[in-house]
């Protein structure tokens, strides 16, 4: 066994279907290339479930495509519980049940259920996701409190929304009462490649975006989460510019140390391919029932090369030789990296502070007010 | 499985919970996670080595002397120490003592 890595994953996101029926033009799960959209019979689901539950995975993510469209969804629902695990589950809403959400409830299995929504209104929502969208998810996302299930909201950023992001926190956070939600941003993947700058945020909106969610992250302290896009952008960005100015790295960083999950979780495509993570979709490890997901998780090349990304120092790449920040950065997101340049151990272009500030510049704005 | 301990002394037979997933990471830690609350109990790889022996079959002296064929460094105080662990985890629901039949 490698030194440091656990036996097994702690938890597995899985893409349990390929169908969907929203078109949203974002989507970073359809139209990747070396990718087979196809679907798994119930069985070869049941089959890993019991794999998982010998392999003492603790959580898992249903996710897709839509989760819901599967017509023996609770069927594996109850595979899953009945292999001691627990589950999240992603969904546009839209197939959502009483039945249903109470067959989830009585589980008590269910950590969360992130519903997708990117407006207060349905014209903003569906701009991107398609007609008839927002009253189904804005409808989930009541039965869920009603019924007393934990959910949370995803909200996509993207250059139609930027400025109702005030009025989606206030929907979200005053008049329905969410704990918290979240945001992201549009990633380098699947069918958005095909929309450009619908989808993908400019610097100066990116700009809007970080000082709108900053302002409203100061209005509703705790309550907006961000893994990635422009909110977690800015929280890390301000870190490291504190630590700059400050003179004191933030410790642990300077190396491609960015996303840990590598090291603790992995994913399975609707085919039944082992993958990384959902943002390496062509990145193929194995495939389930074929090869034991504990020696995919221990011994797949790919991923050993993966976990050696922590020790690549920043400063081997010249376009971070010179940046002020570099001590202080993670290198971000394998995923988007391996997607923009093809190489899976380099930083992520995306994220680049350096560059940022310097596209910003160039148009005469600055990150800092 | 009853989970109304009176006594536990070195002549239990205990056994973990089924309900609990007994989790080794890698080979000085584990957990043991709860999956209908999510709670999550860190082990240290002593405790990890018991609860992997806690079969409902074997006493918790038939345990210890498991233990001492494989590892020499076995204290004199390990009977109390190994009673001190069951107890704590019995007090959690973690083990229980096993009923035949």
């Amino acid at each position: 066994m490698s030194a440091g890595i656990m036996r097994t994953p702690r938890s597995l996101d899985l893409e349990i279907t390929s169908r969907c029926n929203a078109s949203c033009r974002y989507c970073y799960y359809l139209n990747n290339p070396d990718v087979d959209y196809t679907d798994l019979p119930t069985e070869r689901w049941l089959t890993l479930f019991d794999e998982l539950g010998r392999c003492q995975v603790m959580e898992v993510t249903l996710q897709g495509g839509e989760p819901l469209l599967r017509e023996d969804f609770l069927t594996l629902v109850d595979g899953i519980v009945a292999n001691r695990m627990r589950f999240s589950i992603l969904t546009n809403g839209s197939q959502l049940t009483p039945e249903i959400a109470m067959h989830l409830k009585t589980t008590g299995r269910c950590n969360q259920i992130q519903v997708s929504l990117d407006g207060s209104k349905a014209a903003i929502h569906e701009s991107l996701r398609g007609a008839d969208t927002f009253a189904p998810a804005l409808a989930a996302i009541k039965l869920l409190q009603e019924i007393d299930l934990p959910v949370t909201v995803r909200v996509t950023v993207h250059p139609g929304n930027i400025s109702d992001l005030p009025a989606l926190a206030r929907l979200l956070l005053d008049d329905m009462g969410l704990p918290c939600f979240s945001t992201n941003s549009t990633s380098s993947l699947g069918t958005s490649e095909k929309y450009g700058s619908e989808v993908f945020l400019n610097a100066a909106d990116r700009l809007k975006a970080i000082h709108l969610l900053a302002d409203l992250d100061s209005q509703y302290p705790g309550r907006i989460q961000a893994n990635a896009g422009p909110l977690a952008d800015w929280r890390l960005f301000n870190a490291m510019e504190d630590a700059r100015q400050k003179g004191q790295p933030i410790p642990g960083r300077g190396c491609l140390v960015g996303c840990g999950c590598i090291f603790d979780k992995m994913a399975v495509r609707s085919d039944g391919v082992y993958v990384p993570c959902v943002m390496l979709p062509q990145m193929v490890l194995g495939e389930m029932g074929q090869d034991a997901l504990a020696d995919v998780w221990v011994n797949a090349a790919e991923l050993k090369c993966m976990r050696e990304r922590v020790k690549v120092p920043l400063a081997s790449f010249e376009e971070c030789r010179d940046c002020q920040w570099q001590k202080s950065c993670t290198g971000n997101c394998p995923g988007t990296a391996f997607t923009l340049t093809g190489e899976i151990n380099r930083p992520c272009p995306d994220s680049c502070l350096k560059s940022f500030v310097q596209e910003l510049a160039d148009q005469g704005l600055s990150l800092w007010k | 499985m009853n989970d109304k301990l009176l006594k536990i002394d070195l002549n239990t037979r205990l056994a973990v919970n089924p309900t609990l997933v007994l989790r080794v990471e890698d080979d000085d830690c584990g957990l043991l996670f709860d999956p209908d609350n999510g709670t999550v109990q860190m082990l240290n790889d002593t405790a990890i080595e018991i609860l992997q022996r806690l079969d409902g079959k074997r006493t918790l002296r038939e345990i210890l002397d498991s233990l001492q064929q494989v590892y020499t460094e076995i204290t004199p105080e390990a009977d109390q120490q190994i009673l001190r662990l069951v107890n704590q985890l019995a007090e959690m629901g973690a083990v229980g003592v096993w009923e035949e039949g």
